[in-house]
């Protein structure tokens, strides 16, 4: 609506200036409305601090203001051909069309002479124009005469257009970011101001004649409330940490110093007061009293006000931060036990017949007999199926250990006895097998006098002709006994025997030979590699694991336990479990590192056992707790896989006897099945 | 609890009908005494309702005309029998048997059925067969009697003709033996006619229904079925456990029941397509089975005895067992019907018992 009046007339001068190069003498009568139109309009804007004034004109003008908002295209010509040449339509009869689309006619057409007299006789013929292009005569005001002549005088066509008018700045200089213009800088904005210096100077002057004066600076107050907060009251109610102090009891009707009389006990119940826990008797017994005058001192006052003052001082009144944290979540994925059958689960069999607690058991390779070996001297063999005794050897001291042959076709088995080790021809097998046999039992000539060395002095092989065996003589308890995978080495660990506590015997030249390499700590067991040409010695303390054909220490497998109990080789021969006595059971990987992978802390007594199945992923371990744990133990060919420990299944079922469990365990070499020998003299079979 | 009580529990109205669907109680009426043995009963055969062949693990063979009378001992074997089966009872005169034997031999025998003494006769074998290279722990009889089959713990069946030595080929060598009273026996050796490899561990039990498939069951888990003529296993059922039995019976002599390393009698039925799921599962023992047994004429009963010294008596339309036999003191190893109304039974307790009276349809 405040359109300035140049603005707005531009278009239209436009338009005539080219009408006018068509033909000057005419125009356009629409145009010529439309800038009537805005010249009140124009009269409007200048006024426009007259308020009642543009109220008024408003609605007068307001068509012409919605008019002129638009181009000169909008009030539409009547004939709407547009800019063509009107010669084209000299020869029709119409001169073209009507916004609808119907053909406009051709006025009659008067002539010459007729229209000249006309002319001469209307006085106001000088003011009429032909319109070509609608076909009409328009007879111009006088105004328009008037802007006619102001523009064929070269000044602006309206009369009220002042070209003169006051500067109105529309821009808000004072806060614009940038520099409007790219003029440099002026050098005032670089010299330092002297104005300033001169305020300066005026300012020291009145200081130094003490015109001006300073604040005194505040004092600290030098007393602060001691048993006040630290934080003022609106900081406490700002946080949400803060928690008031709980309000003290506020004392009830039995406090009052003259109690209605429900209030008060009889004298029964004072004196059942006496009767009970000091801690129980009620702090307070109401009394009644007749006057305020008559009211005791309270002798608790100084003791409840501390006490309370310990409660709030000594209770920290903090808002937990508790994590919500599902502890089912924390716990490791482990798969489920139905995946991972079969497992050994139920014990159907037991073997009985020992009279002394069973310490050692060894099934044969092909998992059809068991050999077992007790304190009560003797060494049964049983058949697995039925659970029928077939042999028995009186050997007259306690079992410490018995292994069979790892060799199906050598039906042998190795047995310790105190210090002896006998090696036992069963009598399995066929005919062919038997003489074998028999001919590796036989020393024809004493060869162990042959080699000169200390092992003669604490060693020799001996023929036993009650047992029709060979008798290995060592100078120490023999406690644990080991089979080379080919059956023909034997490697015996005498606990107590110092440098020669590790023997390897060699079964076909009847040979024995010390372990070349420096013992470190008590042996406890040897474990030979499952394939290669390894030696595994676990001592009371650490791992040391040996290669035989190199002879050299490959590795120190460190337990960080107190003390090894047993040791047992994976099959693939890359991962070993330690037992030890305190009930832990490691898992070693020797690719991972000589730290124990996982330490498994599960038997509340010394471990005496554990074992490894030979095919399933199976391993177990047994305890002095008459229970034996059988676990999930995969091993898996990729090496970026850890090995997957899942414990399956805790085996019940042997009684204690002497303050020993279970001692051994062993796995069938073809079926998921366990065999357990306890102090309770049985030996029992776990089946899946 | 009588029908009453239970329409009260139930609270049913009087007046309802009421479907009643009954099995017909099969229980022994009577107990014979038993027949004690040296050692461990490990197999007995009932196959004849002349007498029962019981095997023991003394390594004798014992024949029981009757219950507490032994008519025949069966003497050589130097370890264990583990198996014992009749080969042909109806031949008037002489009996033909096979024993298998924890020493890697099967023999054959033969006697006459009908003699009894007061004492037992002593029997020699006259066929030894040699070839297992481990325990022979099965033994079963083809039904035409010619040919016996052998499973071992050496993994493989031994098939074996059971011809005398004469007619026979394959003999090796003939030894002649003083026997060291009166007669003069031959001796001769067996070899194995084929072998039937498959299985990967011990084959536990055989048995031969038809003339020419073998059922098998072994210590790998499987149930295969053998074609005699090619020597190739047909079906392969895989079960899980350990099997320790087999027998083939039952409707149209076609389901397989077998028991193993748990206390669960299955039976299989391998006329179906396309599975290997028992089609009925048996579990009211509590310890491992030791052996099955189909009754031969009725289709629907067999009988299972297990190491918890039970025998059960099965009914396939029921899901409890028909009777229980709980005589034995401790394991029972073997068990079979005989004379079709009867169940002998062996075990640990080294004593044979005979339940006799049981009326089955």
């Amino acid at each position: 609506m405040r359109r300035t009046s140049p603005r707005s007339t531009t278009p239209s001068l436009k338009t005539m200036n080219h009408q006018e190069s068509q033909r000057p003498e005419k125009v356009n009568p629409l145009e010529m409305r439309d800038l009537g139109f805005i010249e009140s309009g124009n009269n409007d804007g200048l006024d426009d601090n007259h308020d009642q004034d543009e109220l008024a004109d408003s609605s007068q003008s307001r068509q012409a203001v919605d008019e002129s908002d638009s181009s000169e295209d909008e009030v539409a010509p009547r004939n709407t051909i547009g800019d063509v040449p009107l010669e084209w339509y000299k020869d029709e009869k119409h001169i073209g069309y009507d916004i609808a689309g119907k053909k406009i006619k051709k006025k009659e057409r008067q002539d010459k002479l007729d229209s000249f007299l006309a002319s001469a006789d209307d006085s106001k013929n000088w003011r009429k124009i032909y319109d070509e292009y609608n076909d009409e005569e328009v007879e111009l005001t006088k105004e328009e005469t008037k802007l006619i002549r102001r523009l064929l005088k070269g000044k602006a066509p309206h009369a009220e257009f002042d070209p003169y008018a006051p500067y109105v700045d529309w821009f808000k200089w004072d806060d614009a970011k940038h520099p409007l213009s790219n003029a440099p800088e002026p050098k005032r904005r670089f010299i330092p101001s002297k104005w300033e210096s001169k305020k300066v100077v005026e300012y020291v002057r009145a200081i130094r004649k003490g015109l001006i004066k300073f604040d005194k600076p505040k004092e600290e107050p030098r007393l602060y409330l001691l048993w006040g907060d630290d934080s003022s009251s609106a900081d406490r109610t700002k946080h949400l940490a803060y928690i008031p102090p709980p309000k003290p009891k506020l004392p009830g009707h039995e406090e009052s110093y003259n109690p209605s009389l429900e209030y008060l006990p009889t004298q029964e119940e004072i004196n059942t007061y006496q009767l009970m826990y000091e801690e129980d008797r009620p702090k307070f017994i109401p009394k009644r009293f007749t006057s305020f005058r008559s009211i005791p001192a309270y002798e608790n006052a100084i003791k409840d006000s501390f006490e309370r003052c310990l409660d709030l001082y000594l209770c920290p009144r903090v808002r937990k931060k508790r994590i919500n944290i599902d502890p089912e979540s924390l716990k490791p994925k482990l798969p489920s036990r139905k995946d991972l059958r079969p497992y050994p689960v139920t014990c159907y069999l037991e073997y009985r017949g020992h009279e002394g607690a069973v310490l050692s058991i060894s099934v044969e390779p092909s998992g059809q007999w068991i050999a077992s070996g007790s304190k009560d001297g003797t060494v049964r063999i049983w058949e697995v199926e039925t659970g029928r005794c077939l042999r028995v050897w009186e050997l007259g001291e306690a079992v410490q250990h018995v292994a069979w042959n790892p060799l199906l076709e050598l039906p042998i088995l190795a047995v310790s006895v105190g210090s002896d080790v006998l090696i036992l021809n069963t009598g399995f097998g066929n005919e062919e097998q038997q003489r074998k046999a028999k001919e590796l039992l036989q020393i024809g000539t004493p060869t162990s006098s042959d080699d000169s060395d200390d092992i003669s002095s604490v060693l020799s092989w001996l023929q036993d002709e009650k047992h029709d065996c060979i008798r290995l003589r060592h100078f120490r308890t023999v406690s644990s006994i080991e089979w080379h995978r080919k059956g023909d080495y034997l490697s015996t660990v005498m606990p107590a025997g110092e440098s020669r506590a590790i023997l390897i015997h060699q079964l076909s030249k009847k040979l024995t030979q010390r372990l070349p390499f420096k013992h470190h700590g008590l042996p406890v067991s040897s474990v030979f590699h499952p394939t290669r040409s390894i030696f595994f010695v676990a001592t009371k303390k650490n791992v040391r694991v040996y290669d035989l054909l190199r002879q050299k220490l490959i590795k120190k497998l460190e337990t960080q336990l107190r003390e090894v109990s047993s040791i047992a080789v994976h099959p693939a021969g890359d991962n070993v479990i330690v037992g030890s006595k305190e009930g832990k059971l490691c898992w070693f990987d020797m690719d991972l590192s000589s730290k124990p992978y996982k330490t498994l802390k599960c038997h509340p007594k010394d471990i005496t056992n554990v074992a490894f199945h030979r095919s399933y992923p199976l391993f177990a371990s047994c305890s002095d707790d008459c229970t034996a744990y059988v676990f999930h133990g995969m091993v898996y060919a990729d090496l970026n896989q850890n090995p997957l420990i899942v414990p399956l299944e805790i085996l019940r079922g042997h009684t204690s006897s002497d303050g020993r469990g279970v001692i051994d365990c062993k796995f069938h070499p073809r079926q998921p099945w366990l065999f357990t020998a306890g102090a309770d003299s049985s030996i029992k079979l776990y089946c899946h | 609890m009588s029908l009453e009580q239970f329409l009260l529990a139930k609270g049913i109205s009087a007046e309802k009908i009421l479907e009643i669907e009954y099995i017909r109680a099969v229980a022994p009426r009577k107990e014979e005494e038993p027949s004690p043995h040296d050692d461990w009963v490990s197999a007995v055969d009932g196959s004849s309702p002349r007498f029962i062949l019981t095997g023991c693990c003394d390594g004798l063979g014992r024949v029981w005309k009757e219950a507490g009378l032994c008519t025949h001992i069966l003497e050589g074997h130097s370890d264990a029998i583990s198996s014992v089966s009749i080969i042909n009872s109806e031949a008037l005169g002489s009996v033909t048997v096979a024993t298998a034997s924890k020493d890697r031999t099967l023999r054959l025998w033969k006697f006459d059925a009908e003699d009894s003494n007061d004492h037992p006769a002593m029997i020699r074998a006259f066929k030894i067969l040699r070839g297992h290279n481990a325990s022979v722990h099965s033994v079963a009889a083809k039904t035409s009697g010619d040919m016996v089959c052998s499973g071992s713990w050496d993994c493989t069946i031994n098939l074996w003709r059971t011809n005398d030595s004469d007619t026979d080929g394959d003999v090796v060598s003939i030894k002649k033996r003083k026997v060291n009273s009166k007669a003069e026996q031959s001796q001769s050796e067996g070899e194995a006619v084929s072998m039937l490899v498959g299985h990967t561990q011990c084959v536990s039990s055989v048995v031969w229904p038809q003339h020419e498939t073998i059922y098998s069951a072994s210590w790998d888990h499987s149930v295969r079925q053998w074609d005699v003529e090619t020597g190739k296993d047909l079906s392969n059922i895989f079960c899980g456990k350990v099997l320790n039995c087999i027998d083939v019976g039952g409707e149209g002599s076609a389901l397989i029941a077998a028991g193993g390393s748990d206390p669960i009698l299955r039976i299989w039925d391998p006329r179906k397509p396309g599975t290997s799921a028992p089609v009925f599962q048996f579990s009211s023992h509590s310890s491992w089975i030791s052996a099955c047994k189909w009754h031969d004429r009725s289709s629907f009963h067999l009988l299972s005895s297990s190491y918890d010294g039970k025998v059960m008596l099965w009914d396939l339309r029921t899901a409890w067992p028909l009777s229980v036999l709980d005589t034995h003191k401790d394991k029972v190893l073997c068990a079979d019907w005989w004379k079709g109304d009867s169940v002998v039974s062996g075990g640990v307790d080294a004593q044979l018992r005979i339940c006799s009276d049981i009326s089955i349809p």
